[in-house]
């Protein structure tokens, strides 16, 4: 289990999807820019500064149950192993057209400042 | 594929059918080259045939309403009855004419409606399927979803705001 003692409350904290590649997006989303959700879930359109397409938003509730999930355990809530997701459109050579790729981060929303996973060792 | 092409019914887009009216809409706004229009799949040139039938500004002239009609016992993220989302035809949300929370487990579900708007607007008919017009939080709960949010879906014109409810929107068809 994981200590996060050291870290800021959850409740003070953002689940935050930023773009690391985009082409050919008919909702014209761009790398770098971010979708902000808060812990429940709901979609921080104020603070978010890409289109709000459903297609890649839609596709990060699965990453939001687990972030939930492993709140609950009392571990980090941006998993290791799935933090990259990308958008349901299939994208131009396998029968779709476009393609939006991101990354998840949980941000401090007072410091704006990533809250990382805790020290590996601490999870021993 | 083999090297016979593909028997496509006259209706949809045939292979060798790059789109061409449409270019200089689809190249702006997807970055597409006239190499990029050639190389879609079938599939999905039958998507973007929707202004075909729909008029070439389709996704532009109506709105996907959805409208919380229960919300029981007032769910954790706030949704509550009588309020709504809007999305625009690019399955979007429209935040400014919102004023549900933005609860990502209650849109989740309006995704596969969307698909589905496309499919329709590719076969001539009113984008909004005839069937799948109600959603739920997918979150279950110990109460045996007794207190989850409902909400049904309608289709309206983005201008007026009129739900629109003929069945098929294809333009010259009766």
């Amino acid at each position: 289990m994981s200590d996060r003692s050291n870290q800021p409350p959850i409740e003070e904290c953002e689940i935050v999807a930023t773009v690391t590649r985009a082409f050919h997006c008919a909702n014209k989303i761009l790398e770098g820019e971010t979708f902000v959700f808060d812990i429940k879930g709901r979609l921080l359109a104020e603070k978010s500064s890409a289109n709000l397409c459903l297609g890649i938003v839609a596709k990060l509730q699965p990453a939001i149950l687990m972030a939930q999930d492993r709140i609950a355990e009392g571990l980090h809530p941006i998993s290791g192993s799935f933090r990259h997701f990308d958008c349901f459109d299939t994208g131009i050579d396998h029968g779709g057209t476009g393609k939006v790729y991101v990354e998840l981060a949980l941000v401090d929303t007072k410091t704006g400042e990533k809250v990382g996973p805790p020290e590996a060792a601490s999870r021993q | 594929m083999g090297d016979t092409p593909r028997r496509i019914d006259p209706y949809y887009v045939q292979e060798d059918d790059n789109l061409d009216e449409m270019a200089e809409t689809l190249k702006p706004a997807l970055d597409f080259t006239d190499a990029d229009l050639a190389r879609l799949s079938p599939e999905a040139k039958n998507l973007f045939s929707g202004r075909r039938h729909l008029g070439i500004g389709w996704l532009d002239a109506y709105e996907i309403v959805v409208t919380v009609t229960k919300s029981p016992s007032g769910c954790a993220c706030g949704v509550r009855e009588g309020q709504t989302i809007v999305f625009d035809m690019r399955h979007k949300v429209k935040p400014e004419l919102s004023d549900a929370p933005l609860c990502v487990h209650l849109m989740s579900p309006v995704l596969s409606i969307f698909y589905m708007t496309f499919d329709r607007a590719a076969e001539g008919l009113n984008p909004l399927t005839c069937i799948w017009r109600y959603i739920e939080c997918p979150i279950t709960g110990t109460d045996e979803g007794a207190s989850k949010a409902l909400a049904e879906v309608h289709i309206r014109r983005a201008d007026t705001h009129e739900p629109v409810t003929q069945r098929m929107l294809a333009q010259g068809a009766r």
